[in-house]
């Protein structure tokens, strides 16, 4: 019989923390390097890992505070996004019956990564309010704050009103989760 | 129908995709090179210690 090392078990979270950290990225390959450098730190630190937790939380705090940490460093790029912003809310959206995906990737893109993370933790992954706000370090009112702020920005730039607008976005919805690279390929 | 309502809509119209992509992304192969890591993690006691 041979002794399982009990850290193999973060194998089993690989794809769960792929598609967290591509809607925090928005390019797989980042995300995948992202995932790379989380997988490292946990198992490094996996002796403060509390058995009988939720090893996915453990793993998705360890992933979105690299993610930040990275972030922190990369701050300057934050001028050119709002550039960008204001270049998004002074066009008109493409508007044939349906969003264009690139308008859709942009506006999430946009939004503060902290928006994204609420998004995607509560409306994609399935987390609650609770364990979203305990993952983030965060009271519950700042998890439902961030994803109300996400969705009213979002409406914002896109300047949707009715849920017709969002018929038939997976194509956008894909890239906003996966990266363009990833959309492209399945977008068909 | 309300504004409000067509917002909720589009809300809930928003979350469906992201799930459905989010289950999409999870369901994709993992890369070799995250587990050729793995392996590498378990075969290297060095690259397994806490440097802190």
């Amino acid at each position: 019989m041979t002794n399982a090392d009990p850290r193999d078990a973060i194998v089993d979270h690989l794809p769960n923390l792929r598609a967290f950290a591509c809607s925090l990225t928005q390019n797989s390959a980042d995300a995948d390097d992202l995932v790379q450098d989380a997988v490292i730190k946990a198992w490094r630190k996996f002796h403060l890992f509390e058995e009988g937790t939720n090893l996915q939380a453990w793993l998705f705090t360890i992933l979105r505070n690299t993610f930040y940490s990275d972030l922190r460093r990369l701050r300057r790029e934050s001028v050119g996004r709002l550039d960008d912003a204001a270049r998004l809310l002074s066009e008109k959206p493409q508007h044939d019956s349906r969003l264009g995906m690139r308008d859709f990737n942009r506006a999430f893109s946009l939004l503060p990564p902290e928006q994204r993370e609420a998004l995607t933790l509560v409306g994609a992954s399935g987390l609650t309010y609770e364990d979203a706000a305990n993952m983030c370090n965060v009271p519950i009112g700042t998890i439902k704050s961030r994803l109300n702020r996400g969705r009213a920005r979002l409406h914002e730039l896109l300047n949707t009103e009715t849920s017709a607008d969002l018929v038939s976005t997976d194509k956008a919805t894909l890239a906003v989760v996966t990266g363009s690279v990833t959309a492209r390929t399945t977008a068909s | 129908m309300s504004k409000e309502d067509d917002e909720a809509q589009a809300d809930d119209a928003f979350h469906q995709n992201l799930r459905r992509v989010y289950r999409k992304k999870v369901e994709e192969d993992v890369p070799d090179r995250l587990l050729d890591l793995i392996a590498q993690l378990r075969a290297d006691p060095e690259l397994t210690e806490d440097p802190e």
